[in-house]
């Protein structure tokens, strides 16, 4: 009854234009995952080609970006050529798809028919790929000043996005701005979800005294408001990435320790916690096997809504001032140089303001279809 | 037995869609509820009585169930699965009336139990004011909750479950309907309350000429009230006829395996008759006969073709065994 | 005499679930869920601890396995008090002594494969080197009748007998020699329900277990239990061979659980 068979031709064998272009053959079997696949193959060779000047160059100087830019395209490409040609690696005979299904890859099927949710994930993808590839895809450098011929041109054929008051290329700004934006959202989560589910996680499942004193903590990060917060600490100290980062981090854990508590609370009296003790596991080994791994779907629903507001509030400090500094350039502050000049350079406010809106959209689309995907009812 | 029965359900079909496709959770189960009878469906976990008996009042979600054309509830001869909404919902609560198994979740909880009742008085009876009222308090005192009028300012959290059980029944009973639905009333309820809601229910039954139809998977259940049963498998009816005789003379192997693997007191220690194997899905019903991959006695037959109800000595049984012996 | 392989001594248990009343007269309630009781189960008996929601009987059963601490009266293992257990000796009690519990769906952890679960409690114990752990697994997978393939598959891929078999295999993993049984059959389906009852008759006559054998269904109770306790509200109403309970029952509760067993045997009520 299995509906997902190795593409296959004719002749019943995996069909050799996958060698050349991945996935074809399931774009011919009408699948979307083929057109996702070939497209994203071909779109990778057309960066490699049309900026292959640009890659010798960076093999040239051999820059640490560039070099990180030139694996990623060639790791993504090795990527792409696999996912596209996996039914030649499967050995003969099908395995029931069915059996050994974990509950995460039943989510993941789930996952899949979300429309909205699987076009936020490409979308993310997409970006992601960028972020990697900026080195290597950007036309000029972001710091290159051009204050004779280049300020303020519109977008053009040159200048796809325009220059900024200052002569820069607005998309390689953009581009390179792109990369602080996402590193600043990841960084920050991670510290948050780290702290926020360590925390919860003791307070649930320890009970009592610790599980007061902690909430009680929580409720006093609570009380601090965020961006106010923010601007306080910067101001104090000098703004940089780092700083933003931690700042973030230990402001935005409360909620995830609220969520991991609520849950452990729940998962610590079902019965296959109390097997395990019964079977004599201390609470280290329980809280780690058992009730963490039955916890943490919430969590990542959290984690992904929580880097786009990480994002929002990066732009929003570095909007400030208070954030990122020039000439560094961050989508923040370059909305920020383009506020004042919005009726005649509109473009300089308006591209990163559509790039956060893209980006964080795509994180709330995902982090939606995850919810739904992962939502417990459906494990049965 | 009734020329026009009070219910009459012929050929019903409801299909399931899931991740796999759709399925028929129902596969063409007929059966009819005379007036003031008691007809117990009784099946386990997965072969479609639930289905079947929400499909009667139209409450199975469409999507992702869906009743098949072809299907047909009949109350008195007017069908139902192709009345207006409006007259739908005159029949629930009205004519027809349905209890269920879990009283907490079935009552508001965050309403006084009087209120609901009324709430079901009002809709169903011309009654107002202080008339709904004391028909709420006699409900209540009728299905035997002491101090009811005491009792219907109480929250549900506030009554245990077989009273909760009870005031389901009283709001049930409000429109004074022909025919009770009971879709395994006693399932969540301690043995002892148990008998004592069976015994309500037939009590009421008798008293009101109601006809009772009562879902569940519990036999000792059926055997206590049921006039007839239906034993219901995958889908299907397997065997039917009155009470007494199916117990005592099961034609069906799924019925008289039933039996035989409940622990009899009057020979306890003697091991258990188990039924082989388990319950399929809809998504794996076997060919022909669904029982025949746990049947100790199937035919070659019985892998090809799927049987209907035949005549057996005491009851009607959908097995080839009944033809084939003599 | 032998020593009982497990006691219980005047055993408590007290719950304090939050509070009643408006704000100033806050009053905690307490739930007296075990009323000072007296147990004893003897090596390779099966006793049947019987009662309906509320009486106290899985209560019962999680104290006689420490997985609750009394809130008076203590709980002797072959003579020793749990209370006064070091590590090592609550190691080899949790190994002696499993539980099988009532809810297929909830019993087993959802993440972990069948395999996965049996493995980790076999090498935790010590019992099988890492080589030789598939080996057991099949073993026991094949002793509670299920296919050796069940290692590689989840909880979420078997239906509820199978899911309860799991469970048995789980505890019999650790080799004990007392079982708690808690309602072991009552969420399953009636065609089920005997086969797994008769998979534990089985096993107990194959490995000499000892059962706590818990249930509502006097029914099943009478089937396997050679001694039936009964509980109601808290303490024990009457306790003794199952057969003398059956046949002449003394306390009046006792006599009304029985008078409610359905007997679906020739239209009989």
């Amino acid at each position: 009854m299995s509906k997902r068979t190795v593409p296959e031709s004719h002749s019943g064998q995996p069909d050799p234009l996958d060698i050349v272009f991945p996935g074809i053959s399931a774009l011919f079997a009408g699948r979307l995952s083929g057109a996702l696949t070939l497209g994203s193959w071909l779109s990778l060779l057309a960066v490699a080609w049309f900026r292959r000047r640009r890659i010798l160059d960076l093999l040239a100087v051999s820059q640490w970006d560039g070099i990180l830019a030139l694996l990623s395209l060639v790791v993504l490409l090795a990527a792409i050529w696999v996912a596209g040609n996996r039914g030649r690696f499967r050995s003969t005979g099908l395995r029931d798809p069915r059996v050994g299904r974990s509950p995460m890859a039943l989510a993941g099927r789930r996952f899949r028919r979300h429309h909205q949710a699987v076009l936020g994930l490409a979308l993310l993808a997409a970006l992601t790929v960028v972020t990697l590839l900026t080195p290597v895809l950007a036309p000029f450098d972001p710091d290159t000043l051009n204050l004779a011929t280049g300020r303020l041109l519109a977008p053009s054929a040159a200048h796809w996005m325009g220059t900024d008051e200052l002569g820069r290329d607005l998309l390689s700004r953009v581009l390179y701005g792109a990369r602080i934006s996402l590193t600043i959202g990841f960084l920050a989560v991670l510290i948050a979800i780290t702290l926020g589910t360590a925390i919860g996680a003791v307070a649930g499942y320890a009970g009592g005294w610790t599980d007061t004193i902690l909430m009680r903590t929580v409720d006093l990060f609570l009380s601090f408001p965020r961006i106010v917060l923010l601007i306080t600490v910067v101001a104090v100290f000098e703004p940089s990435i780092a700083l933003i980062v931690v700042v973030l981090g230990l402001t935005g854990w409360m909620g995830v320790s609220r969520l991991v508590r609520g849950q452990v609370l729940s998962v610590r009296e079902r019965e296959y916690v109390q097997a395990a003790h019964a079977l004599g596991y201390g609470p280290g080994r329980v809280l780690r096997r058992h009730i963490l791994p039955n916890v943490l779907t919430p969590v990542i629903v959290a984690a992904t809504l929580g880097i786009g507001n990480a994002i929002l509030a990066e732009a929003a400090l570095s909007y400030l001032g208070l954030g990122v500094q020039p000439p560094t350039a961050s989508w923040g502050n370059i909305i920020q140089s383009g506020g004042d000049r919005i009726i005649d350079a509109w473009w300089i406010a308006t591209f990163p303001g559509l790039a956060i809106v893209l980006t964080v959209m795509s994180f709330n689309l995902v982090g939606d279809g995850l919810r739904d995907a992962l939502d417990p009812r459906h494990v049965e | 037995m009734n020329p026009t029965p009070l219910l009459e359900v012929s050929d019903l079909r409801v299909g399931f869609s899931n991740e796999e496709g759709e399925a028929l959770a129902v596969d063409g189960v007929s059966f009819s509820v005379g007036a003031g009878e008691t007809l117990g469906i009784v099946g386990e976990s997965g072969c479609g009585k639930s289905v079947s008996a929400l499909s009667i009042l139209g409450l199975v979600a469409d999507p992702p169930g869906r009743i098949l054309p072809g299907s047909s509830v009949r109350l008195r001869g007017e069908e139902l699965l192709t009345a207006s909404p409006a007259r739908l919902r005159d029949v629930r609560g009205g004519e027809i009336a349905m209890v269920f198994q879990e009283p907490m979740t079935s009552l508001n909880p965050v309403l006084r139990v009087g209120d609901q009742i009324a709430e079901a008085v009002r809709r169903h009876t011309d009654l107002r004011g202080d008339a709904v009222k004391e028909r709420v308090v006699s409900l209540l005192d009728r299905v035997g909750i002491p101090d009811p009028a005491d009792r219907s300012r109480a929250w549900p959290h506030q009554l245990s479950g077989g009273m909760r059980q009870r005031a389901m029944i009283a709001m049930a009973l409000a429109g004074d309907p022909e025919l009770l639905i009971a879709d395994e009333p006693t399932t969540a309820l301690d043995v002892t309350i148990q008998v004592r809601i069976l015994k309500l229910l037939d009590d009421l039954r008798r008293e009101r000429e109601m006809a009772l139809l009562l879902i569940t998977h519990d036999l000792g259940v059926v055997a206590q009230v049921a006039d007839r049963v239906a034993v219901m498998y995958a889908g299907r009816i397997v065997e039917e006829g009155r009470s007494e005789n199916l117990f005592a003379r099961p034609a069906h192997p799924y019925t008289a395996g039933l039996l035989r693997s409940i622990p009899d007191p009057d020979r306890p220690g003697e091991r258990l008759e188990a039924i082989p194997g388990s319950v399929p899905s809809p998504h794996d019903w076997p060919s022909g006969c669904r029982f025949h991959p746990r049947c100790t006695v199937a035919l070659d037959r019985c892998l090809r073709d799927s049987p209907s109800l035949m005549e057996a000595p005491a009851t009607r049984a959908a097995c080839w065994l009944v033809e084939e012996t003599p | 005499m032998s020593e009982p392989i497990l006691r219980a001594e005047r055993l408590e248990k007290r719950y304090s679930s939050g509070r009643s009343g408006p704000v100033g007269l806050r009053r905690s309630v307490q739930v007296d869920a075990v009323r000072g009781i007296d147990l004893e189960i003897n090596a390779g008996e099966t006793l049947a601890l019987v009662g309906e929601s509320g009486s106290g009987k899985s209560t019962t059963g999680r104290l006689l396995l420490g997985l609750e601490p009394p809130s008076a009266g203590r709980v002797l293992y072959r003579g020793r008090d749990l209370a006064e257990f070091d590590r090592a000796a609550w190691s080899t009690f949790r190994r002696r002594t499993q539980i099988v519990f009532q809810d297929p769906y909830g019993s087993l952890n959802p993440r972990l494969t069948v395999g996965g679960m049996l493995r980790e409690a076999l090498t935790f114990h010590g019992l099988a080197g890492d080589h030789c752990t598939s080996g057991r697994v099949t073993e026991l997978l094949t002793l509670v009748g299920l296919d050796p393939s069940a290692a590689d598959r989840y909880p979420h891929e078997f239906s509820g007998g199978q899911r309860q078999r799991i469970g048995i295999a789980r505890a019999l993993s650790v080799e004990p020699e007392l079982i708690v049984a808690d309602e072991p059959v009552s969420a399953l389906d009636v065609s089920v329900q005997a086969q797994v009852l008769n998979l534990l008759v089985d096993l107990q006559v194959e490995l000499g277990l000892t059962y706590l054998f818990i249930a509502h269904d006097l029914a099943v109770v009478r089937h396997v239990a050679d001694r039936t306790a009964v509980m109601f509200e808290g303490a024990i109403v009457e306790d003794g061979p199952t057969e003398r309970v059956f046949a002449d029952p003394q306390h009046p509760y006792t006599r009304e659980l029985l008078s409610s067993i359905p007997r679906p045997r020739a239209g009989i009520p």
